[in-house]
């Protein structure tokens, strides 16, 4: 009696384990580098709920703000860009307030003490909140600070703006902030 | 009387020196290996995989800062914890988010140490004992009359034929 050639051997139970073992880091590896992938937000859709409560005491929702142009700033009093941008926020607050403008100041990654004393060194007087737990960072996708996002009258996010506002961007934000406030108005 | 002038002034002094002794709170020294032990079990946001003790990123300096202030105020490295988990987040303590991932960073070392033994075992038994080969023709076994007798049987078998 001869063997037949195309009689496969058997994979060994101590093989079929590693080879298990192996199939799982590699899915474990995909699923982590998918989760890094994943957009939190898209222009053109509604931005992920959220509800904070600002360094003054406010309790405040996205919703409560709905109708207006929301400007969210994500920033850090650990970040030199955000301090540098802090001018060009106070400015916009002062300037479109009135017609309808909502600065919303979320900071990311902070100490209480020190956020405060980043937002009183620099003279902010719109909203600022610390977003607990960084869990308006993940649902928005963020990947460092500072990043600002504007919400539409129409409740949907209108423009996302990754890194700090410029003096070579600043002008072209203030247009589009002015487009915005026009819509609907 | 001079004594007593002298007596006068020690117990004046000895006065003084217990009331200011009682008003000066105890202060809690607070080394640098301190805060290092406590922040050596936490991450920053920024900084992945870079535990807290050896970030040197401004996040993390004014992090290892609060605990400091933390510790002086007499709090315990787990309530320092605790603050830092409801305050920023799992992610501080390098505990992963989703309960999936937290199954995963437990159960797959696990799992690659049991494969690995596995296959170990497995190798070291077939270095030793090679298994033959499936469905290979077995010789077949030739039964000989001498090794098929027992010792007692042998010995008996020799001596008559003496």
């Amino acid at each position: 009696m001869t063997d037949s050639p195309n009689k496969k051997t058997p994979i060994s139970a101590a093989n079929l384990t590693l080879l298990v073992g192996v199939v799982l880091v590699i899915v474990a590896v995909g699923l982590q580098l998918m989760r890094r992938s994943v957009v939190g937000v898209e222009v053109g859709t509604p931005p992920p709920p959220f509800e904070v409560t600002t360094y003054d005491g406010e309790t405040l929702q996205l919703s409560d703000l709905a109708g207006k142009v929301v400007l969210i700033n994500f920033w850090a009093s650990w970040c030199i860009p955000c301090a540098q941008e802090a001018p060009y926020l106070n400015e916009l607050h002062t300037d479109y307030a009135e017609a309808g403008l909502v600065l919303l100041g979320l900071s990311h990654s902070d100490i209480e003490r020190d956020a405060r004393a980043f937002l009183a060194e620099h003279g902010a007087t719109y909203r600022n909140a610390p977003d607990t737990a960084s869990r308006i960072y993940q649902a928005y996708g963020l990947t460092g600070v500072p990043e600002s996002f504007i919400i539409g009258r129409d409740g949907n996010l209108a423009y996302f703006l990754p890194g700090s506002i410029t003096s070579t961007n600043y002008s072209s934000l203030r247009q589009t902030i002015e487009t915005l406030l026009n819509e609907g108005a | 009387m001079k004594w007593i002038y002298a007596w006068m002034y020690l117990c004046a002094g000895l006065v003084f020196t217990l009331t200011v002794m009682a008003q000066t709170p105890d202060p809690v020294t607070v080394t640098a290996d301190d805060v290092n032990a406590v922040a050596r079990q936490m991450y920053c946001m920024e900084c992945e995989n870079i535990p807290l003790d050896v970030c040197g990123t401004q996040a993390c300096v004014q992090w290892r800062e609060e605990i400091r202030l933390q510790l002086a105020e007499g709090k315990t490295a787990n309530e320092i914890l605790e603050y830092f988990r409801i305050y920023h987040g799992d992610r501080a303590l390098a505990i992963p988010r989703s309960p999936w991932q937290r199954f995963l960073s437990l159960w797959l070392p696990i799992i690659g140490i049991i494969s690995i033994v596995a296959l170990g075992i497995n190798l070291l038994r077939q270095a030793s004992h090679p298994t033959p080969r499936h469905n290979a023709p077995t010789p077949p076994q030739v039964e000989s009359p001498v090794s098929s007798l027992t010792y007692q049987q042998r010995l008996d078998q020799d001596l008559n034929n003496l």
